[in-house]
């Protein structure tokens, strides 16, 4: 008895369960020699977002964002609006955390942030090829060491990107919307969802507060 | 989020401690301003920016215990303290929407001090040191090592007149600080109770 009652909650719990996101096959695939379309430019360049945060359980709330790229290395610090410094890192190919307050001092917590990071603000490496994942919509995929990456690619300038572990599971995925800037040949996004399915759960809404090239010093 | 209470209580006690050369001095101003009204401009320097970020709002107090510390650029942020209640919002979709994240009850432990410090008796504080320089500057440090790793000392400057301060600058350390530069102040002017509860 007890072992049917077991194999009914487990029936139940596989039945209820979110079914995993899965890459879609693409038809009419074409090989390519360039890049898919970024969603912010290559270089040396700062950029602030408000990040408003949606965590599972309904807590909410808002901290101010500065990723600054030079060269190889991602600077970034996550701040309170009234300036007090939560988190502050340098990534090359080693993570260095500078600064982690408590709660974000957790094991995990500077690797997965680098990683979003990462997702936003480079462009995967890999094999990449164009096709179409059903009648309409035109996906650039990225086949890299990490995962895979598909750009769909929109008529408004604004790219809405998909990040898939190596067994084609959807983990990430990246929203662009108001694209209206342009800044190193790139028009950039005004608003930006990322939306993470891995640790959890949780989403982002950024908000570009300012971008600017930094230009080097002669 | 603890230290930035304190940072902001810090704010509202020194506020009404106006001009001052010694501590009594500091303690018997502590009683004689009822509400304060000013403009800030807040600037945030790192060491990796290239210049520092630029935020703007409005500071309201009103003795003994309420506050309206609100951020109008260049995004939005409020935050409410009436008693021992605090509030804080955040914009989302140009909308100001109230925070939930953890730490906010953090507030409820601090506000309990607030009576002591309008009273003038910060020097027995447990959280900072406090120090009067002679050109007036008012310098805390943290008297412990948890708040030490996230402040490492604050510095407050005063302004010409009585009840004014000039700035207040918040090091986190070598290459990181925040200064609050007030302006347009209005000290004792009627404040309507619905800007302590309200957005």
């Amino acid at each position: 008895m007890p072992r049917c009652v077991l194999l009914s909650v487990l029936l139940l719990l596989c039945c209820c369960a979110p079914r995993p996101v899965l890459m879609p096959q693409l038809d009419k695939v074409v090989p390519q020699h360039v890049s898919c379309p970024a969603l912010f430019p290559r270089g040396d360049y700062q950029f602030v977002h408000l990040i408003n945060f949606s965590m599972p359980g309904g807590n909410h709330g808002s901290a101010m964002g500065v990723t600054v790229l030079k060269g190889n290395t991602i600077h970034c610090v996550l701040m309170t609006v009234e300036g007090l410094v939560l988190f502050s890192a340098d990534c090359t190919d080693t993570l260095q955390v500078n600064r982690a307050v408590p709660p974000f001092d957790r094991p995990g917590f500077a690797q997965g942030l680098m990683a979003d990071i990462r997702t936003i603000f480079l462009q995967p490496r890999g094999d990449t090829i164009t096709g179409q994942a059903d009648d309409t919509t035109r996906i650039c995929r990225v086949a890299g060491r990490s995962g895979i990456v598909d750009t769909l690619l929109s008529p408004s300038g604004c790219s809405k990107k998909l990040f898939y572990s190596s067994d084609h599971h959807l983990q990430r995925v990246i929203t662009a919307a108001e694209c209206n800037r342009e800044l190193g040949g790139v028009r950039i996004p005004d608003q930006l969802l990322l939306q993470v399915f891995t640790h959890g759960g949780y989403r982002l809404e950024m908000h570009l507060v300012s971008a600017e090239q930094l230009l080097s010093v002669k | 989020m603890r230290a930035l209470r304190y940072v902001l209580l810090f704010l509202l006690v020194f506020f009404c401690l106006g001009w001052a050369g010694s501590w009594e001095e500091i303690r018997s101003n502590s009683g004689r301003i009822t509400s304060i009204q000013a403009d800030f401009t807040q600037e945030k320097h790192l060491k990796i920016l290239v210049r520092p970020l630029i935020s703007k709002g409005v500071f309201v107090f009103q003795a003994p215990d309420m506050l309206r510390w609100e951020y109008t650029a260049p995004v939005k942020s409020l935050l409410l303290m009436h008693g021992r209640i605090m509030r804080k919002f955040h914009q989302r979709n140009n909308a100001l929407v109230e925070d939930t994240s953890p730490g906010m009850d953090a507030m409820q432990v601090v506000s309990e001090q607030i009576s002591q410090w309008l009273a003038g008796n910060f020097t027995d504080n447990p959280v900072f040191a406090a120090e009067l320089k002679d050109d007036g500057v008012i310098v805390l440090t943290p008297k412990n090592k948890a708040m030490s790793a996230i402040i490492s000392k604050i510095e407050l400057a005063s302004g010409a007149e009585p009840g004014l301060m000039k700035s207040v600058t918040i090091y986190e350390g070598a290459d990181s600080f925040t200064r609050l530069l007030f302006s347009h102040a209005r000290l004792n002017t009627p404040v309507p109770l619905s800007l302590f509860t309200e957005q």
